[in-house]
């Protein structure tokens, strides 16, 4: 019982100390960066397919509201990261 | 000709059956982000489910039990409700992303949002169970499964450079971003290496009522089915490697696995993209639903078999009409599907030795096994697979969701 008590112990203090090593501002700062350019590309591709009648404007219409979505989210992290 | 048609068809349903919500999402990840770097990843994942499909198909046709069942038999309940939990735990999120798979196929067609299809989906999964054979499950849901050999054709039509995904077979470090290169991996082996595949293929022997007389099939089937079954994931690693890499478009929604076949293959391909992912990951819905309710039944001993009809085995209906809406509430609750996927694959890559060493003990037992016991190499193999796939997930997986 003692040894499954130190066996848990020691793998909650792992994930503690690893969740303490997490993304530094730059890193979540680059991240967020990526994202934006990585929806970006997206929005550039999505485009050439509608024009050349590739994909169906309901899809179409998802991938523009995932985007916007995203883009929020890491324009919310840049700002969050540049603000620490 | 009997045998040669039960290895095709053992071998049909392994590559039909193998790309799901899980391979697919693991693989359009890596190959967006690193090229063809973790094709090993795949491979490796791939030679250690060829492996544990084969034991559990060994164990069942030579002492005619389920793998829960002699699990419980052999380590007794109390020890057995550890990997019952684990399997339980790991399958039932699995489930969750292939229902969540199965309404984003129906939110690409239709243009409703995912979430008001999660009941549908429920129901038709429920249905199918309640009243189809165990057959019409494992090998109808495997043959609609081929159309993912769409991945295939697109990558061919890409005109990859064979050289250069040679080379992806090679084990090798991170070029950048390393956490995120070890958690797809691992993510990669999670989702190749799902319990629910050798659980489910072990209770569908004893189905079938396999003896010794199959074990040349079973060695066959195993080996060759999930060989070309990982031959498709690496097809829609490649696709994504070179549709979305050279752009810089990283996966981070389901909407944008899509161009992996539009791009090759134009309208087609879109439309071949959602009858794939609708039947890839319905039919994986079905065999993880009918799974953990073989799991729980087989575990406990009760009377089961899906081509009884449920009120000859009551419990056992019961736990897939318990689990089936359950799952589907996680997707109703507006839990990123793509999210849930990842992380359940990196939560089964973590059980790995929870779920793998039990069965490795019991495939060198000559009571069960006479003398088909396991050789050293498929012993050292799965047991070095899941025990490196385990220690990374440990790492890789709070870094991930607490990083985050």
């Amino acid at each position: 019982m003692r040894r499954v008590r130190l066996l848990c112990g020691l793998t909650l203090a792992g994930i503690v100390f690893l969740g303490g090593c997490g993304k530094s501002p730059a890193d979540q700062a680059r991240e967020a960066t990526t994202t934006l350019a990585s929806w970006k590309a997206t929005l550039r591709l999505l485009e050439a397919q509608e024009a050349r009648g590739v994909v169906p404007e309901a899809y179409a219409g998802q991938v523009r509201r995932a985007a916007e979505e995203e883009r929020e989210k890491a324009t919310a992290e840049l700002r969050k990261a540049g603000s620490r | 000709m009997s045998k040669l048609f039960e290895i095709a068809l053992g071998v049909i349903t392994g590559i039909g059956g193998f790309l799901e919500a899980g391979s697919l999402t693991t693989a359009a990840q890596a190959g967006a982000a690193f090229g063809y770097q973790l094709i090993w990843a795949i491979a490796v994942g791939t030679v250690c489910i060829a492996f544990l499909v084969e034991m559990a198909g060994r164990l069942a046709a030579v002492s005619r039990h389920a793998l829960p069942d002699a699990m419980r038999e052999r380590f007794g309940i109390r020890f057995f409700l550890l990997p019952l939990a684990a399997v339980a735990l790991v399958s039932f999120l699995v489930l969750a992303s292939e229902i969540g798979g199965v309404t984003l196929a129906l939110e690409f067609a239709t243009g409703i949002s995912h979430r008001w299809w999660a009941i549908p989906t429920a129901l038709s999964i429920w249905l199918l169970l309640w009243k189809g054979t165990f057959g019409m499950v494992e090998k109808g849901t495997s043959m609609l499964g081929l159309v993912t050999l769409a991945f295939v054709v697109a990558a061919l039509t890409l005109h990859p450079h064979p050289a250069e995904v040679a080379r992806g077979l090679v084990p090798r470090g991170p070029t950048h971003d390393a956490a995120r290169y070890w958690f797809t991996a691992v993510s990669i082996v999670g989702a190749s290496v799902s319990p629910y595949l050798f659980y489910f293929y072990s209770a569908g022997a004893v189905e079938d009522q396999w003896d010794e007389g199959y074990l040349t099939i079973n060695r066959i089937t195993a080996g060759v089915g999930m060989t070309f079954g990982g031959a498709v994931a690496v097809a829609a690693l490649v696709c994504a490697a070179l549709v979305l890499h050279p752009q810089g478009i990283q996966v981070d929604r389901f909407e944008q696995i899509p161009f992996l076949l539009t791009s090759p293959l134009a309208r087609a391909g879109f439309w071949l993209f959602v009858g794939a992912l609708f039947i890839a990951c319905f039919g994986a819905a079905l065999e993880i639903a009918l799974q953990l309710a073989y799991l729980v039944a087989q575990g406990f001993g009760w009377r089961w078999g899906e081509n009884l009809q449920p009120r000859e085995a009551a419990r056992f209906a019961l736990v897939y009409t318990v689990v089936i809406p359950l799952a589907a509430l996680v997707i109703l609750s507006g839990i990123d599907p793509l999210k849930l996927t990842v992380i359940s694959m990196a939560l089964t890559a973590l059980s790995l030795p929870v779920t793998v060493v039990p069965l490795l003990i019991l495939m060198n037992d000559p009571q069960y096994l006479n003398e088909h016991t396991n050789g050293w190499v498929s012993n050292v193999a799965v047991l070095a697979v899941s025990a490196i796939a385990c220690l990374v997930a440990l790492v890789a997986l709070p870094l991930e969701i607490l990083g985050s």
